[in-house]
């Protein structure tokens, strides 16, 4: 009987601890795990709550996931890469040769 | 006797009468002659003085023609400002009316010394030597100082292209140095080209021949001088791109 009241309180403790850790992660709780998960390999424990209004019974679901390493390209600057092409970048550049010969037309003129 | 004294009366009666029919046919073929005389001057004088009006209206029109290709030559440059080309519009628009105006003198001119006084007028409008001139020297001024803006975006565009291919581990060392003389020579350029506009366009017909020719004079050289510069800027632009292409077909084949 004891051991039975024993087995009742854990559960009962088990059940309150995971509710207020629900309730402090609160509505972001589930990002601020998403989050972590990107930027930490460490493993996170998100819970779910469904409220069932027709049941004074409160059912939690939890489960664990394992964030996937931290990639390096997200954290390391690499160099631009070279032009495909030098002419395109240059494109708005190719009036001047056309530009410069009016210009000594005019300068022949002055 | 009866018949001897018939004849003599017939040849007094004659000689009363053809006496002054003679005088008069004599008088009457002199005053002819004067009219006639008088008819052909005038017909010349007139003919001179038509002669003289279509010459100076003619010189008139061909400065007016030069006024409108002046008019053109700041409507189709893309460079001028907007300033400039008021202020010089202004003065061709002054110097037109006041040749239309000449024009109206001359064919209300009823004497050949009248339209000669007027002929000498139209040199004094100084069209060919100052208003001409100024007005392709201000265009040419504010076209080169936007080619030289122009040319500073290349350089810029360039800056950007070889800082990429220094960060991609080419060697630039060249094409920094070329970016530098490419960056002076546009200064120069526009240094020498900028002041120009400003120097000629307040000159008038007064100013010729001082100070008005020395000024074009100077503004000629300085223009043709800025011209220089910014064509080797130009050519160094383009030693920067073929730096710049050089390397990035030799990593492309990597």
């Amino acid at each position: 009987m004891r051991e039975g009241n024993h087995m009742e309180r854990r559960s009962a403790v088990g059940l309150v601890t995971t509710l207020l850790l629900v309730a402090a992660c609160g509505p972001s709780g589930g990002e601020t795990a998403a989050t972590t998960s990107t930027t930490s390999p460490a493993a996170t424990t998100t819970a779910v709550i469904t409220a069932d209004t027709t049941s004074p019974t409160v059912m939690v679901t939890s489960s664990t996931t394992t964030a996937a390493p931290k990639q390096e390209a997200a954290t390391t600057t690499t160099s631009p890469a070279p032009p495909r092409n030098l002419d395109e970048e240059l494109s708005e550049f190719d009036d001047l040769e056309g530009f410069l010969d009016e210009l000594d037309d005019m300068l022949g003129n002055l | 006797m009866k018949t001897m004294r018939r004849s003599i009366i017939l040849a007094i009666v004659l000689a009363v009468t053809a006496a002054p029919a003679a005088a008069f046919a004599q008088q009457d073929t002199g005053g002819r002659d004067a009219t006639t005389t008088s008819t052909v001057t005038d017909e010349r004088d007139h003919r001179l003085l038509d002669e003289l009006k279509a010459r100076a209206l003619q010189m008139i029109d061909h400065q007016l023609d030069a006024l409108g290709r002046l008019r053109s030559a700041i409507g189709n440059s893309a460079h001028i400002t907007d300033d400039h080309a008021v202020q010089l519009l202004g003065d061709i628009s002054a110097a037109a009316a006041d040749l239309e105006q000449l024009a109206r003198e001359v064919e209300a001119a009823t004497t050949v010394p009248e339209v000669w006084q007027l002929i000498r007028q139209i040199p004094g409008f100084q069209i060919g030597n100052v208003l001409a001139p100024k007005t392709h020297q201000v265009i040419a001024s504010d076209s080169l100082v936007a080619f030289g803006g122009k040319l500073d975006r290349f350089a810029a565009k360039l800056e950007g292209l070889i800082t990429r291919a220094e960060e991609n581990g080419h060697d630039v060392d060249e094409a920094w140095r070329m970016l530098e003389d490419m960056n002076g020579q546009i200064a120069e350029g526009v240094r020498s080209a900028d002041p120009v506009a400003e120097s000629v366009i307040g000159l008038q017909a007064d100013d010729w021949p001082d100070p008005a020719q020395s000024v074009l004079g100077a503004g000629r050289r300085d223009l043709h001088a800025a011209g220089q510069s910014l064509r080797v800027a130009f050519g160094t632009g383009k030693g920067i791109v073929e730096i710049l292409r050089n390397l990035f077909d030799a990593a492309s084949d990597v």
